[in-house]
């Protein structure tokens, strides 16, 4: 899967909260979360979610309760709307056990959030701003021995069920 | 409010349809709904007000067209485009009410030669909430999700506190109105782009609701066809490059699109 792209995860829970700079009365929860929001890492704002991020996050929660948080303080939270036409979900920690249910639940909001109109036919001159949308996002997988998998996507929505078949797959396979 | 409804889309596209009269007449039934708490009516009216609304609009962006107000036109389609969106995410059922216009300002989008457009990169720092006035917060969420209709009305952000970080040169813009227009030196107001797709079009294309849609088909111009051309010419075939670095280069010739328009909507 061309758009895919899988490599050991590299990032523990400790520098994700050095990056956000967390207070320690949320450093528990945010050790205890089986689906944990991370910032972006984007150069100029490292700590800044992507847009959307708090709509996911109140979907997240209303879905899977507390096994869901975020790594920032409130009053540190800002969003960052970056340029082009794609659904920036943003960087997630999952832990394996929730995997299953956090990519379903992940489909069910982009399908809610891409609504769309069939595509033109294809056969004719479509300029880029008329292409199928697209959705992008990391996934950092882990387990309690310690093994990690990040996955890195961005393409097609239309592909995201499949991917998420992928990633499952990918995961298990060692 | 349901039947209601009906009747007024029943009657939409015939000719002489008081889109103001009856966004009025809706509108003060909306917000007596809203008055009293009536969700479900309050939420029917707006999409009613959104259908009739969209046609209107429809109707005004086939004005401009005719007009040659290209660019007016480009950020109404666009307008268009963005509610029927809005729209069907919360109803979904009335699809055949926009179906029409939908495609319709989909296949005319892709007829206007702009490719290239600028586009913010902001840093959001705080917004409240239009449905309830209350600041959002990460772990304190009002339980109003922007583009959902809540008694009558959408819920939208106010950005309150913001920082522009950066402008940027895309092809897939988030905002299609920003559009990036060349200029030759600063009393230059001209708009450049070439809009012979669109008066192709409008040349024959009378009545908005007369259904028509387009295909292409590639092939291949002899140079001998480009009296005068030159190596340092831009290249007919539109890519931006001089000649010498584009089709000049290609045995077959100079590449060209060529647009069929047909009466009849085909669908993706």
């Amino acid at each position: 899967m061309e758009n895919l792209i899988v490599t050991s995860g590299s990032h523990s829970r400790d520098e994700w909260m050095t990056v956000a700079g967390l207070p320690e009365e949320l450093k528990g929860s945010v050790m205890a979360a089986d689906v944990l929001i991370v910032p972006s890492m984007m150069p100029a704002q490292p700590k800044a979610f992507m847009t959307g991020t708090m709509d996911l996050y109140a979907v997240l929660k209303t879905q899977m309760g507390d096994k869901i948080e975020i790594c920032i303080a409130d009053d540190d939270y800002e969003e960052i709307e970056l340029n082009s036409r794609t659904l920036r979900l943003g960087r997630f920690c999952v832990r394996e056990v929730v995997l299953p249910v956090f990519l379903g639940v992940l489909s069910a909001y982009i399908y809610d959030r891409l609504k769309e109109p069939e595509p033109l036919e294809v056969t004719v001159e479509v300029p880029e701003y008329q292409q199928p949308a697209t959705v992008s996002f990391t996934i950092e997988v882990e387990d309690s021995l310690g093994k990690k998998k990040e996955f890195q996507y961005e393409g097609p929505a239309a592909d995201y069920k499949e991917v998420a078949a992928e990633i499952e797959r990918l995961w298990n396979e060692d | 409010m349901k039947i209601k409804a009906q009747t007024i889309l029943s009657h939409l596209l015939e000719d002489g349809f008081d889109y103001d009269a009856t966004i009025k007449e809706v509108d003060a039934l909306k917000k007596e709904y809203q008055k009293q708490h009536d969700e479900e009516n309050a939420n029917v009216a707006w999409a009613t007000l959104e259908i009739v609304s969209l046609h209107r609009d429809y109707r005004k962006a086939f004005g401009m067209l005719q007009e040659k107000q290209y660019y007016e036109a480009w950020c109404l389609l666009e307008q268009i485009e963005i509610g029927i969106a809005n729209l069907l995410r919360n109803f979904s059922g009335v699809k055949n009410a926009v179906e029409f216009i939908s495609i319709i300002v989909r296949q005319l989008q892709c007829l206007y030669p702009y490719r290239v457009f600028l586009s913010t990169e902001m840093v959001i720092k705080e917004r409240v909430c239009s449905i309830c006035g209350k600041k959002r917060s990460i772990r304190h969420h009002c339980g109003h999700f922007p583009g959902h209709v809540y008694n009558g009305e959408m819920c939208c952000d106010y950005i309150e506190k913001c920082a522009i970080e950066g402008v940027a040169i895309v092809f897939n813009p988030e905002h299609k109105y920003a559009v990036a227009f060349g200029r030759n030196g600063e009393d230059d107001h001209k708009d450049h782009y070439d809009y012979k797709l669109l008066e192709g079009l409008m040349g024959w294309w009378k009545d908005p609701y007369l259904p028509w849609h387009y295909t292409t088909k590639h092939i291949h111009k002899s140079p001998d066809e480009f009296p005068g051309l030159k190596d340092d010419d831009n290249c007919p075939c539109g890519s931006g490059k001089k000649y010498i670095d584009c089709c000049k280069n290609d045995s077959e010739g100079v590449k060209h699109v060529v647009y069929e328009f047909r009466p009849g909507i085909r669908k993706g």
